[in-house]
């Protein structure tokens, strides 16, 4: 008999024995009990949360000798074949590597009209459904809303979103959790009993803690511990095993964080590199560690205590006393980034170093960025959209005055447009210095298309960007609505395409005579001014320097709609 | 082929798999991570061919393959029909190359996972480079992994397991190729190819932990002579005027093409237009290789300017040269030349272009004009 991995030799073999599932285990056990079968399960969930076990058990427990009974027998001539996976009524299909509709159809489709041979119901399980392709699943949809009455599907993935909304509707869906710490131990516990050797429990602890909620995991993590040990398992043993880093070296390194020596950021980082520790496994170890610290300083006594154990908890107390959680977040932050680094590039000796040293900048935020204000030690003056409000009000420059405007019809469609952020990629690099930079080509484009609205749009000037609405400014009551009502859409297409974006939309307002040109430079860079902080107009100019002003305008617009020069002025 | 006997370094890893062939407990599917160069691929044959092995030696604290049965003459020969290597084609291991597809050439868990070996004891199938293989082509092991065949071995290499499925992972023992340590791996290039202690501690820093890259590195003579070529070339560096870095730049691209031996590779030939792709991604590589080797030398300089005395440095050879130009800067300095180098060589994967991307660090590389 060949070596079985251990999370196959101890698949749960009944419902009792399945942890940490009992409200899909109830349900079905309930169900079984009252005869009330579905026709198609569909069990979702991470990785090595016993779908397929489940799966199994729900195969034995309808068709076991002994009537479809919540508790199969696991001893009669099927209970048997099912569990060698020998029996002719419990069909198991690998949807991953037989994704194609020929293979639904060969497997399922054109066998379900066939009694079942030996059993009381056929069962088909279809594991990793989500591989299936579009065309299979389409295939499957009539078979599987109403299936002769002795066939029974069970679809079992870990990625629930990948199966269509038909598939789903058709089925009775199950949820299977993640397992907590504690039932991972317990589950360990008892392989380690079965197989007739020892553990600490920190090694135990240590195992659960890596397995991240699956209890396949932790059984092969333990098989990869178990490989390395020689008769009792310790938690140095595990840590070689699954390559972690160990606790003493990381309090090590969060004392020197803690710190403000560069040096000893490198001191530490060569010394843990020499000793042939993989910097990716000392990052996460890193990650993790600081992430229990996190709990303990942010107060989480409870949690730290069940997760980490008193003993530990103490241990790592005056660790987590040398740090804000403002500090433990940020540094966090640095890490997840050090982490995506390290898979990119070969040179882990220097993103460790370079890693440790911003870390420990980020361990002192008072030094460089201000801490973020705790919410409990401040109570609340002004409701948060209020106080965020006045905060932006006074970071940005004082409010600029805006001309009158008229507001026209649009202007409730524009707003409710969605926002261009989500739909264009560059969303984000359009200013309105780029704006007025791109208008003259905008122009050209537009002028190309109709020569003729090309006229009426050299007349708007850019007043303000809000989000994805440009507001053009027109003198002439003309020229606005001449574009408003018939140019518009030409416009916004000439306008995203001269911007290479999607999704910007123009407002045409009318503006008034003396409130001209200067908004649109002292508009530049400034926020949308809020409804609530618009100023007055401004009073109007001396009137000479307006006249020679207009003159100036009217001499360029001359020259520009003529193509020409000035030869000779006379003014 | 190789046995567990011809291998060095990664003794815990080796341990572990001797264990479980001893107490017979290997289960059937395996993932064997660690950088490239760490010597993934010789330890996955070497279990390849003991698990095939009809009589395998059994001794003490040692289990190995035979090296007299036919299945492993045929294993060290490489020909070994039920030992299959299963490489990426092209960019990616596609989802034919393991079974059946129309308008493809036959896969190969279709053809030969349902029958027993013959030959050997067990049908290993080896698969490279585990996380290029498609979605798809993964999801597709996962029940084959979970619940192999009695006679099956899969044996998945990959650089580190967050690159692959979660699901895949959680299917196989994960057995780590830890970095060796610097020391060991000093002191087997002290004793197998007679370099001195200096160079051979150079290095060991160099290869990060890699012994196959050490290994590799240290056989090829070259190497020592590029080595010094690029460090002449960073010396001349934290001095040089701004006014120079387009003179720089062009210098950065000629030591890249000179950088053959470090970048592991065959001299890019002189081949026709057809294929230029390939030569162009050899010339990237060297580039790399060079961007990698002043990293080391930008971060002595850091370390020397932060530590001084205590610094543990790379290049212990050039100690006082590299005292005096640390002096020259301020750590800032030197960790934003680290900085522009790394964002240089990521740039390099993604493609752009080389002449812009040298101009430029060299301009972020050179004294600012102010100081």
């Amino acid at each position: 008999m060949a070596y079985i991995a251990l999370y196959r030799k101890y698949r749960s073999q009944s419902f009792e024995e399945l942890m940490g599932q009992e409200g899909v285990t109830t349900t079905l056990r309930n169900a079984i009990a009252a005869g009330k079968i579905g026709h198609a399960y569909l069990f979702h969930g991470a990785r090595g949360c016993g779908k397929t076990s489940t799966a199994r058990l729900l195969a034995r427990a309808l068709n076991c000798e002994k009537g479809p009974t919540p508790t199969p027998c696991g001893e009669c001539r099927i209970c048997v074949s099912i569990r060698e996976g020998s029996c002719l009524d419990v069909l198991e299909m690998d949807a991953a590597s037989e994704t194609g509709i020929d293979d639904v159809r060969e497997k399922v489709i054109e066998n379900v009209q066939y009694v079942p041979a030996e059993a009381r119901y056929k069962v088909y399980i279809i594991d990793e459904v989500h591989d299936l392709s579009a065309k299979a699943f389409d295939a499957l949809l009539k078979t599987l809303e109403e299936p002769p009455a002795h066939v029974v599907f069970v679809l079992a993935t870990t990625e629930y979103h990948k199966v269509p909304i038909t598939i789903r509707s058709r089925c009775m869906s199950f949820q299977f959790r993640r397992g907590s710490l504690h039932d991972l131990s317990r589950a360990i516990e008892r392989v380690i009993a079965a197989e007739g050797s020892t553990a600490e429990p920190a090694a135990i602890q240590a195992i659960a803690r890596s397995a991240e909620g699956s209890w396949r995991d932790a059984l092969s993590l333990l098989e990869q511990a178990l490989a390395y040990s020689d008769g009792c398992l310790t938690e140095a043993t595990v840590q070689r095993a699954i390559g972690t880093v160990g606790e003493k070296e990381l309090e090590e390194t969060a004392r020197m964080l803690a710190g403000s020596d560069m040096g000893q950021a490198l001191l530490i980082a060569g010394r843990l590199m020499e000793t042939g520790v993989d910097a990716r496994q000392l990052l996460a170890s890193l990650q993790g560690y600081l992430r229990d610290l996190l709990l303990i300083a942010a107060g989480a006594e409870q949690t730290a205590l069940q997760e980490l154990g008193a003993e530990r908890l103490e241990r790592m107390k005056p660790a987590a006393a040398l740090f804000t959680p403002q500090s433990l977040l940020q540094m966090g932050a640095e890490l997840a980034q050090a982490e995506r680094e390290v898979r990119a590039s070969n040179f882990h000796r220097w993103i460790l170093e370079r890693t440790l040293m911003r870390l420990q900048t980020a361990a002192h935020p008072s030094a460089a960025v201000p801490a973020l204000p705790v919410r409990t030690q401040q109570p609340e003056l002004h409701p948060p959209s209020s106080a965020a409000r006045t905060e932006a009000a006074a970071a940005a420059p004082p409010p600029i005055p805006r001309p009158a405007l008229t507001h026209t019809p649009e202007d409730a469609a524009a707003e409710t447009a969605p926002a261009a952020q989500t739909e264009s990629r560059f969303a984000e690099a359009i200013t309105l210095e780029v704006l007025q930079r791109a208008w003259p080509r905008v122009l050209k484009l537009f002028e190309k298309a109709s020569p003729r609205g090309g006229a009426f749009l050299k007349e708007a000037r850019i007043l303000a960007l809000e989000k994805s609405v440009v507001r053009l400014g027109f003198e002439s009551a003309f020229a606005c609505e001449q574009i408003n009502s018939k140019g518009k859409e030409m416009v916004e297409r000439k306008l995203n395409e001269a911007l290479q974006t999607q999704g910007y939309r123009i407002r045409c307002e009318m503006i008034e005579q003396n409130a001209l040109a200067k908004p649109a430079q002292t508009a530049k860079s400034a926020p949308p001014p809020q409804d609530g902080l618009l100023a007055e107009k401004p009073s109007g100019s001396s009137a000479p320097q307006a006249a020679s002003a207009q003159d100036e305008t009217f001499i360029q617009e001359v020259i520009n709609v003529f193509d020409g020069e000035v030869v000779n002025s006379d003014a | 082929m190789t046995r567990f006997c011809t291998l060095t370094g990664q003794e815990s890893a080796i341990g572990a798999l001797q264990q479980a062939f001893r107490s017979s407990a290997l289960p059937g599917s395996l993932l064997f991570t660690g950088a490239a160069g760490s010597g993934k691929a010789a330890l996955a044959l070497a279990a390849a061919q003991t698990a095939a092995c009809h009589r395998p030696l059994q001794q003490q604290n040692l289990f190995d393959a035979c090296g007299q049965c036919p299945s492993c003459l045929l294993a060290q020969e490489n020909k070994h029909p039920e030992i299959v290597s299963i490489f990426p084609a092209g960019e990616q291991l596609q989802i034919w190359q393991l079974w059946d597809r129309d308008n493809h050439p036959p896969g190969v868990l279709s053809r030969s996972l349902n029958f027993a070996p013959v030959l050997g004891k067990k049908r290993v199938f080896i698969i490279h480079e585990a996380e290029r293989l498609t979605e798809g082509a993964a999801n597709s092991l996962l029940k084959v992994l979970e619940e192999p065949p009695d006679y099956a071995l899969f044996i998945l290499l990959a650089v580190h397991s967050a690159r692959i499925l979660s699901t895949l992972v959680s299917r196989c023992c994960h057995i780590r190729l830890q970095p060796v340590a610097a020391a060991a791996i000093q002191n087997l290039l002290q004793s197998r190819f007679n370099l001195p202690s200096e160079q051979a501690a150079l290095l060991a820093a160099c290869s990060e932990g890699r012994i196959g890259q050490a290994v590799r590195m240290a056989a090829t003579p070259e190497i020592g002579s590029e080595m010094e070529k690029i460090l002449d070339f960073a010396c001349s560096l934290p001095q040089a005027q701004r006014a120079s870095s387009l003179r720089i730049a062009e210098q950065l691209r000629k030591l890249g093409a000179q950088t053959i031996a470090l970048a592991g590779q065959e001299p890019a030939e002189a081949t026709g237009d057809a294929d230029t792709a390939p030569r162009e991604r050899a010339a990237r590589r060297q580039l790399a290789a060079l961007f990698e080797m002043l990293m080391t030398f930008y971060r002595d300089l850091l370390a020397l300017s932060l530590c001084r005395e205590q610094a543990v440095l790379i290049h212990r050879d050039r100690a006082a040269m590299l005292q005096f130009l640390a002096s020259c800067g301020s750590p800032e300095r030197w960790s934003e030349c680290l900085n522009s180098l790394m964002l240089a060589r990521r740039r390099l994967d993604a493609n752009a272009a080389v002449n812009l991307l040298t101009e430029s660090l060299a301009m972020s590389l050179l004294r600012p004009e102010a100081s």
